[in-house]
């Protein structure tokens, strides 16, 4: 079992009477990405704002690499790069002063990586942050938490705004370093659920506040199926029953639409032995299962 | 051998790799003793999961497609095993009986799916 550098339990946040975060329990384990998924207003930002001390909670407790967040030192968060929703710079430096601002924080800060990405990126560094696109920012918020030699990326919606280009070429960049060294950890908030599903080990659904659930993502397309099987005459209930099913949809007399999330060997199996016309498997990815857990059924935009 | 991933698919990646090398060595685009790209190489190529190139070598491994040597890289088994006949029957079994259902739900007759069947034979052997 690896350790992990991000121990939350039980999180809870309100903002005035509106639960923003209730029960909130995620694990991030030294040398993987994980993904944080949900709609608009779900909480993510929130919870991440709650993982870097930013926000107190009302409930519960975050620990990074093993310390309470409430007492955890500089040490421990030069080992955290984060990339806030809203990147900050002040907007009448460089970039090139703004990479001497950001150096004197880290004691471990790698020059010559910066100097490095910033020639592959060919960012101007003199003129000053608030001439620079949205995608330069974006590249010199990535080259700030790279250079810190940070151990544990926090990524809030960093792709945001960057063309699919850019998009690939930033993720390529986060994995360079996720490869440097074994322990590394990535936490990335995105809706870009597809570049989100080539790099992720596992992803956390967050849905009104909640953590619905964090899945392996290729458990999740080994799992996450739909059968539609037209039976011979009706099956039994227990075949109905039988557990991974998350939903039946009756189609016809003996036809059904079955929602799998576990168990999928078991369920078509047993589905195969049973005397059918047609039996088809419908493979979900991370967008249809997004949208189940955010309560869409796509029926309802044909 | 140029590897192409479907992210979106409901294929898991390293299930998409396995298939593309065991074909390219079945197909005789992958040789045996040919090097392989190491991890890094793939992951940062496709901009995918290290962890997720990792499990698909780990899998061609233990199948015996692939061998890596102990600091020097990750190359195609000098024999490669081949499936048996059983397990090749049973693939070709499971298609037709798919066609089969698909022909029966279509009203297609036994007899009309007969013909149907040694027509295509026939053209195939005339080829």
């Amino acid at each position: 079992m690896s350790k992990s550098c991000l121990t939350v339990r039980n999180l809870g946040k309100n903002f005035g009477s509106k639960n923003a975060l209730t029960g909130i329990t995620l694990d991030v384990k030294e040398g993987e990405i994980i993904g944080l998924v949900g709609p608009n207003g779900a909480g993510k930002t929130t919870l991440i704002k709650l993982i870097m001390g930013l926000l107190k909670p009302d409930a519960g407790s975050v620990s990074l690499y093993g310390k309470d967040i409430k007492a955890v030192g500089h040490d421990v968060m030069r080992r955290v790069g984060y990339i806030p929703d809203e990147p900050f710079f002040y907007d009448f430096m460089t970039a090139r002063q703004t990479i001497e601002f950001n150096r004197r924080f880290y004691p471990n800060w790698d020059s010559q990586k910066c100097d490095d990405l910033l020639k592959r990126f060919h960012l101007p560094l003199n003129e000053p942050v608030k001439n620079m696109s949205r995608g330069m920012k974006a590249q010199l918020g990535l080259i700030l938490v790279l250079a810190q030699k940070a151990d544990f990326l926090v990524l809030d919606e960093p792709l945001e705004g960057l063309d699919p280009l850019r998009r690939l070429e930033f993720l390529n960049l986060v994995l360079e370093d996720f490869l440097e060294s074994a322990g590394r950890s990535v936490l990335i908030s995105s809706h870009y659920l597809e570049e989100l599903e080539r790099v992720v080990d596992r992803v956390a659904f967050l849905n009104e506040g909640r953590l619905l659930r964090v899945m392996d993502i290729e458990q999740l397309k080994m799992e996450e199926k739909t059968i539609r099987v037209v039976f011979q005459k009706e099956p039994p209930e227990t075949l109905l029953n039988m557990s991974g099913i998350k939903s039946v949809q009756q189609e016809g007399k003996t036809s059904y639409l079955l929602t799998i999330e576990d168990n999928f060997n078991a369920i078509y199996e047993a589905c195969s032995r049973y005397p059918h016309f047609i039996l088809e498997i419908y493979h979900r990815n991370l967008e249809d299962v997004f949208m189940d857990f955010s309560g869409r059924d796509n029926d309802d935009h044909k | 051998m140029k590897i192409f991933i479907n992210a979106s698919s409901g294929v898991p990646i390293y299930r998409q790799i396995i298939q593309q090398i065991e074909n390219g060595v079945a197909g005789g685009i992958l040789n045996p003793g040919e090097q392989l790209p190491t991890v890094r190489e793939v992951a940062l190529k496709l901009t995918i999961n290290p962890n997720t190139v990792a499990r698909a070598y780990r899998e061609l491994e233990n199948s015996g497609v692939i061998e890596s040597i102990q600091g020097r890289g990750t190359y195609v088994s000098k024999n490669v095993p081949h499936l048996s006949g059983k397990a090749r029957e049973k693939m070709i079994k499971d298609r037709l009986e798919e066609i089969l259902r698909e022909a029966h739900q279509l009203n297609i007759s036994p007899a009309k799916v007969e013909e149907l069947f040694r027509e295509i034979l026939l053209e195939i052997s005339d080829q």
